[in-house]
């Protein structure tokens, strides 16, 4: 799954342990994120989606159009 | 003050489960080591004490975030796989005697080995999914 979550987190000049703190996440569980390698659980895309206020499908896209 | 709020008990407890692979990896080595070539028997020892303690943590560690959980999931179900394809494999020696060489025979009755074994899928599957999930 895509997401822009390295995008807003770069707008927002946090590092990935910055990043990782405010979301109660290890740093290795954002790098994941943001490489697409694990798509983060429900709970913690709504976390996702607050920290930044956005929508949830704004910030991930399952390439379904 | 913001700091010290951002830093949550999940990061340390990952960077702990993380720490506990390399150590874990580590007394991994030692004890294939000792079961190739004849080490003494407290370097033995020392490679199984770091392992158990490693995998303590690890085990303590696994649910500090999702991501480490999916981690330890990916070690824990090379681990199995190993184990079942191992016994299975076992079951069936007797049977393939002309396949399988006495020594291989042998080996697949070494519950040390298997336990040497599932362990390292474990350590290698976690390890694997680690450096690939990297960027």
């Amino acid at each position: 799954m895509n997401n822009r979550l390295k995008v807003l987190r770069a707008e927002r000049d946090w590092s990935q342990a910055e990043l990782a703190g405010r979301l109660d996440v290890s740093r290795q569980a954002v790098n994941a994120i943001e490489t697409g390698k694990h798509d983060p659980s429900l709970p913690l895309a709504f976390r996702i989606a607050r920290l930044f206020d956005m929508p949830i499908e704004e910030i991930f896209d399952d390439g379904i159009a | 003050m913001e700091r010290l709020i951002t830093m949550p008990r999940s990061k340390t407890g990952a960077d702990v489960f993380f720490a506990s692979l390399f150590g874990a990896t580590l007394a991994a080595l030692v004890l294939w080591g000792g079961y190739v070539f004849t080490y003494p028997d407290f370097v033995k020892g020392l490679g199984a004490g770091m392992i158990l303690a490693s995998a303590v943590l690890m085990y303590l560690n696994r649910g500090r975030d999702e991501y480490t959980m999916a981690t330890w999931h990916a070690g824990t179900s090379s681990g199995f796989a190993v184990t079942i394809a191992w016994l299975v494999t076992a079951s069936l020696a007797p049977g393939l005697s002309d396949v399988l060489s006495p020594e291989l025979q042998d080996a697949l009755g070494d519950a040390r080995l298997l336990a040497l074994s599932a362990t390292t899928a474990f350590l290698l599957a976690v390890g694997w999914k680690t450096l690939t999930d990297r960027q």
